[in-house]
């Protein structure tokens, strides 16, 4: 090996196999990337695995945003500590008797509507606190089985918030509609007083 | 750390891994959280504001009420009689659930705070602590609204 061979030797501690005749400016410019890639893997401590297939698959196709030295990592990491298992714990019986008081609301609901008292509105609310409870439980049993099983807690937990967004999203709405009706009646009461 | 080939054996038991679709389905629940919280603020502020504007300008002009003779006895109608004790009654109510609707979208911008991508982390204990505060403060909603619908005779 020639002597500039071997300075690079020593002062990169990744050695490529690629041969060092093949020395184009893209090819160089290839190396460097690569081996700022690599030095960052190694510094942030990613996972070893997947530092590797990234560079597989760097060398055979060659994408410009896969030499990307800041990009940042595919993959993060939530701590799930024990506040945090005591706080899901929370979450969940919180849920649970949610559900269940939105249940007996919407119970006692239909018995009214079956006495012929309910009005339409009524029944509609009725009808959404019985999905909301229902989302509100799988959302709440999706979270209780979080911690169990490692290799599908990041899905368990995207899926309990899915369900949970979507509620939300409902929860807006209905809040948005009762706010501009409750407006609208309190004009109307405000203008009839008015005209007397 | 994950071990090469996926093996979760030597990962740490309390490491949730998150894969970049999971990560938005999070990121989009905690942006949802806090537009309904901030919506839950402005709704329960401006209904505790009207119910305390209210009463205000009840008891400012309460008058001593004068007598009117009517011309057949018992008077056929009466108009706008309430009680001052239902009066309060439905005031409390009412300022109740605005309180609780405020107090329940504070907790749920906290909730929205905690949970949304920082530098530092996701803070997912406080998160989680908030959203089931909020939660307990929605059980109370209810509880207002079934002792509402057993006011207004649902049961025999």
């Amino acid at each position: 090996m020639s002597s500039g061979a071997e300075r690079e030797d020593q002062t990169n501690p990744f050695p490529l196999e690629r041969e060092k005749d093949d020395a184009s400016p893209f090819l160089l410019e290839r190396e460097r990337s690569t081996q700022h890639v690599r030095a960052d893997l190694d510094v942030e401590g990613t996972v070893e695995s997947e530092g590797k297939g990234e560079l597989e698959s760097e060398g055979e196709g060659g994408g410009e945003l896969e030499l990307d030295p800041e990009r940042p990592p595919e993959r993060s990491t939530i701590r799930f500590t024990a506040a945090a298992r005591g706080a899901r714990r929370s979450l969940v019986v919180a849920l649970g008797v949610h559900s269940l008081a939105l249940l007996a609301f919407a119970s006692l609901s239909l018995v009214r509507w079956v006495k012929g008292l309910a009005s339409p509105p009524e029944l509609a609310l009725t009808v959404l606190a019985i999905g909301i409870a229902l989302v509100h439980l799988r959302a709440s049993s999706r979270l209780s089985r979080l911690g169990r099983d490692e290799k599908h807690d990041g899905a368990i937990l995207a899926s309990s918030f899915t369900s949970l967004r979507a509620v939300l999203v409902l929860k807006a709405l209905v809040l948005f509609a009762s706010l501009a009706l409750s407006c609208f009646v309190l004009s109307m009461v405000v203008s009839l007083i008015a005209s007397f | 750390m994950t071990a090469p080939g996926g093996n979760t054996k030597d990962r740490t038991p309390s490491d949730l891994v998150l894969t970049p679709e999971q990560e938005r389905a999070v990121d989009g629940a905690a942006r949802w959280m806090g537009r309904l919280g901030r919506f839950q603020v402005l709704a329960g502020g401006l209904i505790s504001l009207l119910v305390v504007v209210g009463a205000l300008a009840w008891a400012l002009g309460q008058t001593p009420s004068t007598e009117v003779e009517s011309s057949t006895t018992p008077p056929l109608v009466r108009l706008g009689e309430v009680s001052t004790e239902t009066l309060a009654l439905s005031g409390g109510i009412v300022l109740a659930f605005g309180l609780l609707l405020l107090r329940g979208g504070v907790l749920l911008i906290d909730a929205a705070e905690d949970l949304e991508k920082h530098a530092t982390g996701r803070f997912v204990e406080a998160g989680l602590g908030h959203l089931a505060g909020y939660f307990v403060t929605e059980i109370a909603l209810v509880a207002v609204a079934i002792a509402l619908v057993l006011g207004l005779g649902a049961l025999p």
